[in-house]
């Protein structure tokens, strides 16, 4: 039986006091240690990893797949723990976050339409998007899976954190034309939606994400929602450094045509994930759909070819292997 | 109506009168991305605004109950504006 040991450390109320005088970095590094463990000594972390470790190996070879694959495990990690802390360590939000192109959220939300952040769905810390932005004063909604699921709904707990709204598109099909509905009235009221999009392994080619790992594509219905929706779109990752920081990054906004949308979001995330595919964490799902890799060698996006100014990936991101 | 019939149904518009009892909401093609672009047409053509508590299946079953929750949403719009500019009258008076 798993013991839930972060969720008895950060929702009992005398731990929780020692919770909150813990150092964020100081437990990430402790993290890190203990991830290499695992990694070492514990079969099933290695198991149950060896897919991932073969994928990033075909690439890279043997010792810098095996060490991509440790900082796979090691952000695996973090991001579930971070989630149960962030109802003790919201008032170190300071600490724990660096937010990059603030500027142009806020200048997106002066035309007084809202705006749509666009996240990959299982890349990076997508949930962390939502409360990071709570707590810096943007009215954000995140749309998304239900919150009444009670594993998550727990994780984030009572605290004092600063609150987000959450639509849940789950449901029958009247329930999701309500929350569309929904959805365009916090926009109106030129509010921040999040939301993130799926990774596909079929669809039409014009939605391909290109990238050297295997055939993705992105989810043409979220696509044709936010066609629809008519706002400004702004590409925003979550990624991590070297201290375990969250660094969200919010990119140049999309005008909201599909066309647009596949190739300024795609090549952003292309470029991702081949820089950072260790914060990935649907590699394991997407090589079970995936019974072979394609044949001949896939075009990777140069990291240039992202071509506003400062739509660079940070480069104090992902690397793990320091700590 | 032709543009419901032409372009949710995805039926070509005949030339003959379209039947009011045509189904909408019961076509397994009517998701929530032409659940979305309906509402919008309407909201532009019609100059309304339908709340989340108007999407209800009976309101959207055929094209007979459409029709009726328009002209009830364009009744109520039209009462709403006398409304207001009986009270503007009355505080200028």
């Amino acid at each position: 039986m798993k013991f839930p040991l972060l969720r008895t450390v950060y929702r009992t109320p005398l731990l929780r006091l020692v919770g909150r005088r813990l150092s964020p970095t100081a437990v990430f590094r402790l993290s890190c240690l203990w991830s290499r463990f695992l990694w070492w000594c514990y079969p099933h972390s290695a198991r149950s990893l060896a897919p991932v470790v073969a994928l990033f190996r075909s690439r890279e070879g043997i010792k810098a797949g095996r060490a991509r694959a440790l900082d796979h495990l090691t952000f695996r990690r973090w991001v579930n723990h971070l989630e149960h802390a962030w109802c003790v360590w919201a008032g170190k939000a300071d600490q724990l976050c660096v937010i990059m192109g603030e500027e142009l959220l806020a200048a997106a939300l002066k035309a007084g339409e809202g705006a749509i952040l666009l996240s990959a769905q299982e890349y990076g810390h997508v949930r962390m998007v939502a409360p990071v932005l709570a707590q810096r004063g943007y009215c954000i909604t995140r749309w998304g899976s239900p919150v009444g699921d009670c594993h998550q709904e727990a994780r984030w707990g009572k605290g004092d954190y600063a609150r987000w709204n959450h639509l849940n598109y789950r449901g029958d099909r009247w329930h999701q034309f309500r929350m569309i509905q929904s959805l365009r009235s916090e926009l109106a009221q030129n509010r921040v939606v999040h939301m993130s999009i799926q990774l596909l392994k079929q669809a039409d080619c014009e939605y391909r994400v290109a990238n050297c790992y295997r055939e993705l594509y992105l989810d043409p219905r979220t696509i044709a929602l936010l066609e629809l929706l008519g706002v400004p779109v702004l590409p925003t990752f979550a990624l991590m450094d070297r201290s375990g920081k969250v660094v969200l990054k919010i990119y140049q906004p999309i005008p909201p045509t599909s066309k647009t949308i596949i190739r300024g979001f795609g090549e952003i995330y292309a470029a991702h994930l081949d820089q950072f595919p260790e914060l990935a964490r649907n590699w394991r799902r997407i090589l079970r759909s995936h019974s072979t890799p394609p044949r001949g060698r896939i075009a990777t996006v140069p990291l240039g070819s992202v071509k506003e100014e400062g739509d660079t990936i940070p480069s104090e991101c992902g690397v793990l292997s320091d700590c | 109506m032709a543009w419901i019939v032409g372009r949710l149904l995805g039926q070509a518009p005949s030339a003959g009168a379209v039947s009011e009892a045509l189904v909408i909401s019961e076509d397994g093609n009517f998701d929530s991305i032409k659940a979305l672009e309906l509402i919008l047409h309407i909201e532009r053509e019609f100059n309304i605004r339908i709340d989340d508590r108007d999407i209800r299946a009976e309101n959207f079953r055929t094209l007979d109950r459409l029709v009726q929750f328009v002209e009830a949403k364009l009744v109520g719009h039209g009462e709403l504006l006398m409304l207001m500019l009986a009270v503007s009258l009355s505080l200028i008076g």
